[in-house]
């Protein structure tokens, strides 16, 4: 085998069942000629080939949806594809989460331990990797508490340092590097780095542009399950940032078609994060501003009053901010003005939202834009103990439960 | 590393080889599960450890009594209620693990969707985890023989192998019945309900032998007689009961082969159904 990684004609093919499917009843009535019913088909991932190098380091990006995550559980067998064949060479350590299987009743001793045997080292490589992971993870007082009650950033520290000493040939790492509070942000990337230049195979899957290009020699970009390109890093992260703007900016073309009067016209809408880097992908819990422009008709703004309406993907609004709430709505607005609406925390829950843009004035509406934008929130910090609620959920808040 | 291993994925999934060079590369996990299990299932009470014995204790009293003071059924002879608390143990054992196992893959299942490992190693750490309470179990039997003024007969010696029996047995029916509920959420409710007939259908309470052979069929078909008779005859003597213990390892032997397939297989689709 002349590579570490190929890949051949890769498919995986989902099913959208009703939800008879894994059912007794279902089963039965599936050998019944009578009963059996279509199911939708979809591929998630069509067609995929490539390789990778010994020693490289290719980075996968795409927008939300395009087979990113699937690539990973093929290559890592989490789950087998429809069709096509993948051959690796060596030992493989997939890292789609920091802390799988961590138990909060266990102390930080221990989850170390399951942890780093989830990982799949052996108690051999994990004692001499012990004093490493410990002092990386800055626990070391608190080794023998439950991480229960480890602060959010103790807990991270710990789950990321236990993954970040594995020793594979091949590494495939999905978007963990953001993880922790900014020091260890950077000591993360700093220890990653490292590590890739002492030749490692990686496969690394980031929405940060930035990381992505100092890191990887090669980038591949899919895009509905295909790859669309392949190529140097430079050159695939620029192709893409070009269509995800051009995808914002579609959402805001023709105003002259939209409903409201008019009076002022959205302009644009970003996603900041606290860098105030536009960004598409968050962290449950983490800095959050969305920023909006409008424009009026080359003279100010008689009254305006926004409401950003983020939406899940059921199309239910679960957050509805109105600017009226904090900025009177009846004064004179400057022709060009930007509305920016900050979160401290995020609040909320991980899962793809959309957001609508909805403008009033002193008569009604004058805009409205519905798609303006998709984000994609991830897990994050904003409970203790690092979990959340189910992912139906949607909206997080500072509620205190106390035992008294 | 010696030799560099190529892995080859395809949509068939892992060789039953390929997947059992796998079980045996994570057989470290296997520990680490188990030790999961135990730490979990006792962490936060306030008396700890002391539930496992507790726990046993009081459903083998009440259970013996009921059954062997009570119920009265035939036991050839023996103290009824020594009699009924050695079945009972073994049958303890086997429910629990079953009750368990069965739900050991679905409470996994945020980790199967993030990370591979054998997953066969979730139902099967169950079962090596109850083993502890069986073993607290067997220390009770043996005081409570000894407070009856009564010694275990000298077949004894050989109770370890009916225990390896118990714990394969329990693994392969817990690997079973995790990969079924996976596959038909409906065993979740199909389980209790049968280890509830089982507990009567099974000779737990009563010996084999005092039931009319014309029934025996039923009771030989079930591959937990074997372990039953077997647990009994360690601690009363008698005759080997032969018969059922050979059909209990014919059982094993089935259910391993074949579960060992079924599993392999309905792994490939875990993470996508569960």
């Amino acid at each position: 085998m002349k590579h570490a990684i190929e890949v051949e004609n890769l498919g995986k093919q989902y099913r959208i069942a009703e939800h008879k499917e894994g059912t007794l009843r279902g089963t039965l009535r599936n050998f019944s000629p009578i009963g059996r019913k279509k199911k939708k088909a979809f591929w998630a991932l069509q067609d995929v080939r490539f390789h990778v190098k010994e020693g490289e380091v290719l980075g996968i990006i795409g927008p939300n949806g395009s087979g990113k995550s699937t690539l990973l559980k093929l290559l890592s067998k989490i789950t087998v594809p429809t069709t096509g064949k993948i051959r690796i060479k060596g030992r493989v350590n997939t890292l789609l989460e920091v802390g799988t299987g961590f138990h909060p009743e266990l102390t930080g001793h221990e989850n170390i331990f399951l942890n780093g045997s989830i990982l799949g080292m052996t108690r051999q490589e994990i004692r001499s990797k012990y004093d490493e992971i410990v002092s990386f993870a800055e626990v070391e007082k608190f080794l023998d508490t439950p991480v229960k009650h480890y602060s959010s950033g103790m807990y991270v520290r710990l789950a990321f340092s236990v993954a970040a000493h594995l020793n594979p040939d091949i590494l495939i790492v999905d978007e963990v590097l953001s993880v922790g509070d900014a020091d260890f942000r950077k000591k993360s990337l700093l220890k990653m780095e490292r590590d890739i230049r002492q030749g490692r195979t990686v496969l690394f899957v980031s929405h940060q542009m930035e990381t992505i290009e100092r890191l990887c020699d090669r980038v591949m970009l899919l895009r509905e399950g295909k790859i669309q390109h392949i190529g140097g890093a430079a050159e695939v992260t620029e192709l893409y940032l070009e269509s995800v703007y051009r995808q914002q900016t579609d959402a805001f073309s023709e105003p002259e078609f939209r409903k409201g009067s008019g009076q002022y016209r959205f302009r644009s809408l970003v996603l900041l994060d606290k860098n105030d880097q536009v960004t598409s992908i968050m962290n449950a819990g983490d800095q959050a501003t969305f920023r909006v422009t409008i424009e009026g008709r080359g003279k100010d703004i008689d009254g305006a009053n926004v409401h950003l309406l983020i939406k899940s993907n059921a199309e239910q609004v679960v957050l509805a901010c109105v600017s009226r709430m904090q900025i009177d709505p009846h004064q004179q607005f400057n022709t060009n003005t930007v509305f920016e609406c900050r979160f401290d925390r995020l609040p909320l829950n991980a899962g793809p939202y959309h957001v609508e843009l909805v403008g009033y004035d002193n008569h009604g509406v004058a805009d409205q834009v519905t798609g303006a934008l998709d984000f994609k929130v991830q897990p994050g910090l904003y409970y203790s103990l690092g979990n959340l609620p189910m992912h139906t959920f949607h909206v997080l808040s500072d509620y205190r439960w106390k035992i008294r | 590393m010696s030799r560099t291993r190529i892995t080859v994925i395809t949509p068939k999934g892992l060789s039953l080889r390929a997947y059992l060079r796998d079980i045996r590369d994570y057989y470290q996990l296997l520990w680490a599960f188990t030790y999961r299990n135990l730490r979990s299932r006792y962490a936060q009470t306030a008396i700890g450890i002391a539930w496992a014995v507790i726990n046993p204790l009081l459903t083998l009293i009440i259970l013996g009594f009921v059954f062997g003071k009570i119920a009265k059924m035939d036991t050839l002879g023996y103290d009824p209620f020594l009699f009924t608390v050695v079945g009972l143990s073994a049958w303890t054992y086997f429910s629990t693990v079953v009750t368990w196992a069965g739900q050991s893959v679905v409470n996994a299942q945020s980790m199967i969707q993030k990370i591979y490992f054998p997953r066969i190693l979730l139902p099967v750490s169950v079962s090596i985890a109850g083993l502890l309470d069986l073993l607290i179990t067997l220390m009770i039997l043996l005081v409570v023989f000894l407070f009856h003024q009564q010694v275990p007969s000298s077949n004894i010696t050989y109770f370890p192998l009916f225990l390896i029996m118990a714990v394969l047995l329990g693994s392969i029916s817990g690997i079973w019945v995790s990969a079924l509920g996976i596959r038909y959420r409906d065993f979740h409710h199909l389980i209790p309900f049968i280890l509830r007939i089982g507990l009567y259908a099974s000779p737990v309470a009563y010996a084999l032998q005092s039931v009319d052979p014309e029934y025996w069929i039923f009771f030989l078909i079930n591959p937990i007689t074997g372990v039953l008779e077997g647990f009994r005859w360690c601690f009363f003597g008698g005759v080997f009961p032969i018969t059922a213990i050979s059909i209990s390892l014919i059982w094993i032997v089935l259910l391993l082969i074949g579960g060992l397939f079924y599993f392999n297989h309905s792994e490939k689709t875990m993470a996508d159904i569960i």
